[in-house]
């Protein structure tokens, strides 16, 4: 029951051995060493194992890994150039957005993923890509400045 | 426990039916519940046959007569898709599925396939009175998708058959719809009561077609045939909508067991949603509930 994958990491090509019931979320923390995305409820309701698979954010606790051979993954170490944060990782640490820091890699993933489809999103579409996300610290006050603070700075 | 299970990845539905052939063989489209009920044991499987090889089964295609959806669709390609710009009460309750990243990767088959009396996609699936394409060794099969959902968690799909699209009739010019949504939080919550309401100009004498659906309210989503016909045989008047949607009220009995609303609740949300989707249509009326 174990399956030769391959996939890309943060632009890094792996192919390994996985049984079938490794999900994902596991895979990436426990396999690869990647511990950014955190594992919370496991049952795909909290967010904090949010990942991009080509292009969209996803839930990697709810995803086997063998599904997504061929695929290309982006995980939140994946973000920042070196020790260049992106405006929004810098946005989060300008407005205190993360206080425990649990929920922040997924929900930087979540924004992210919405970032990269528009540059400029509504209102509506922040709540979107944010209303899976829970956070038990921030009360998301911190979090929504952060993303005005990188939408007032994109290009109108 | 995610645990003891194969995983096989078909590249033609024709592979996948022999899978699926297997005892204890399990349809895999976007895992999202799937994977949950696995890991709460709730279901047991011994190969998980993934849908998502089948090319044929994705994306939303204009077809002579309607809408073809494949079943291996993105709940979150329904919500955007311009094909279905007609069909509002299926965006709306697509819209409202689990969060972005869940309808991400939450397919439509999916969706009806598990069977749930509160699946947010199948009202509007089913005021629009959309067939189900079943595909198996002996060939294809169109059924409506009413029939096919027979109870909480239960549609009529066979060992060795695979659901390979949905067929929408072509929406009516000046038909439009409504989705309605009750939930305990406005966010990640299931449906406590959901609503498809469709209504139409019949073209004679300002006789109207009116079309609904419940969720979360009965074993499986229910069309209200019934009312529908008291509804669409004489002229509707705000009256005899009253009378038909006492006639639902009465006739409706929640599961008394429901976790997430009262039997007295459900009907009182009923009874407003009904009216609030009919009178907004009918009358323009904006305000009433």
């Amino acid at each position: 029951m174990s399956h030769k994958i391959q996939l890309k990491i943060n632009g890094i090509h792996y192919c390994e051995e996985v049984d079938s019931d490794l999900t994902l979320l596991r895979f990436i923390r426990e396999k690869i060493g990647l511990t950014g995305t955190k594992c919370g409820c496991e049952n795909g309701e909290c967010g904090a194992c949010t990942v991009i698979i080509d292009g969209h954010a996803v839930r990697s606790c709810i995803i086997l890994a063998v599904e997504v051979s061929g695929s290309e993954i982006i995980t939140v170490e994946g973000l920042a150039s070196g020790e260049k944060l992106t405006p929004l990782q810098q946005a989060f640490i300008d407005e205190g957005a993360a206080q425990c820091g649990f929920c922040t890699p997924g929900i930087l993933m979540g924004l992210q993923a919405l970032l990269n489809e528009k540059e400029n999103p509504g209102d509506d579409e922040v709540k979107q890509a944010l209303g899976g996300h829970l956070c038990r610290c921030t009360g998301y006050n911190s979090i929504s400045r952060a993303i005005d603070t990188v939408l007032s700075k994109s290009p109108k | 426990m995610l645990d003891g299970f194969d995983y096989v990845k078909p590249n033609s539905l024709t592979e996948a039916l022999k899978d699926l052939n297997e005892e204890g063989a399990l349809a895999l489209a976007g895992g999202t519940d799937v994977l949950v009920n696995l890991r709460e044991e709730k279901i047991k499987v011994k190969k998980l046959v993934d849908l998502k090889g089948l090319k044929e089964l994705k994306g939303i295609k204009k077809i002579p007569g309607g809408v073809l959806i494949g079943a291996l669709t993105p709940v979150e390609e329904i919500v955007r898709s311009p094909l279905l710009k007609g069909y509002r009460a299926l965006q709306e309750g697509a819209s409202r599925l689990g969060c972005l990243e869940i309808r991400w990767r939450a397919t439509i088959g999916g969706n009806i396939c598990n069977g749930s009396p509160s699946a947010d996609t199948v009202p509007g699936l089913l005021i629009y009175d959309a067939e189900v394409i079943i595909y198996s060794k002996e060939g294809e099969k169109k059924i409506n998708l009413e029939d096919f959902l027979t109870g909480p968690g239960k549609v009529k799909i066979n060992q060795g058959e695979v659901l390979t699209a949905i067929i929408l009739p072509e929406a009516a010019p000046l038909g439009d719809s409504r989705y309605y949504r009750i939930s305990r939080v406005k966010g990640m919550d299931l449906s406590s009561i959901n609503i498809g309401i469709y209504a139409a100009p019949q073209g004679v004498n300002g006789m109207t077609w009116i079309k609904i659906a419940l969720g979360a309210v009965l074993p499986k989503v229910t069309r209200m045939h019934e009312a529908e016909e008291f509804m669409n045989k004489e002229l509707l008047t705000k009256i005899r909508l009253e009378e038909a949607i006492n006639n639902i009220v009465t006739k409706i009995s929640p599961r008394v067991g429901s976790l997430r609303a009262t039997p007295a609740y459900k009907k009182v949300m009923v009874e407003k949603l009904i009216k609030k989707g009919i009178l907004e249509m009918l009358w323009g009326d904006k305000n009433e509930s």
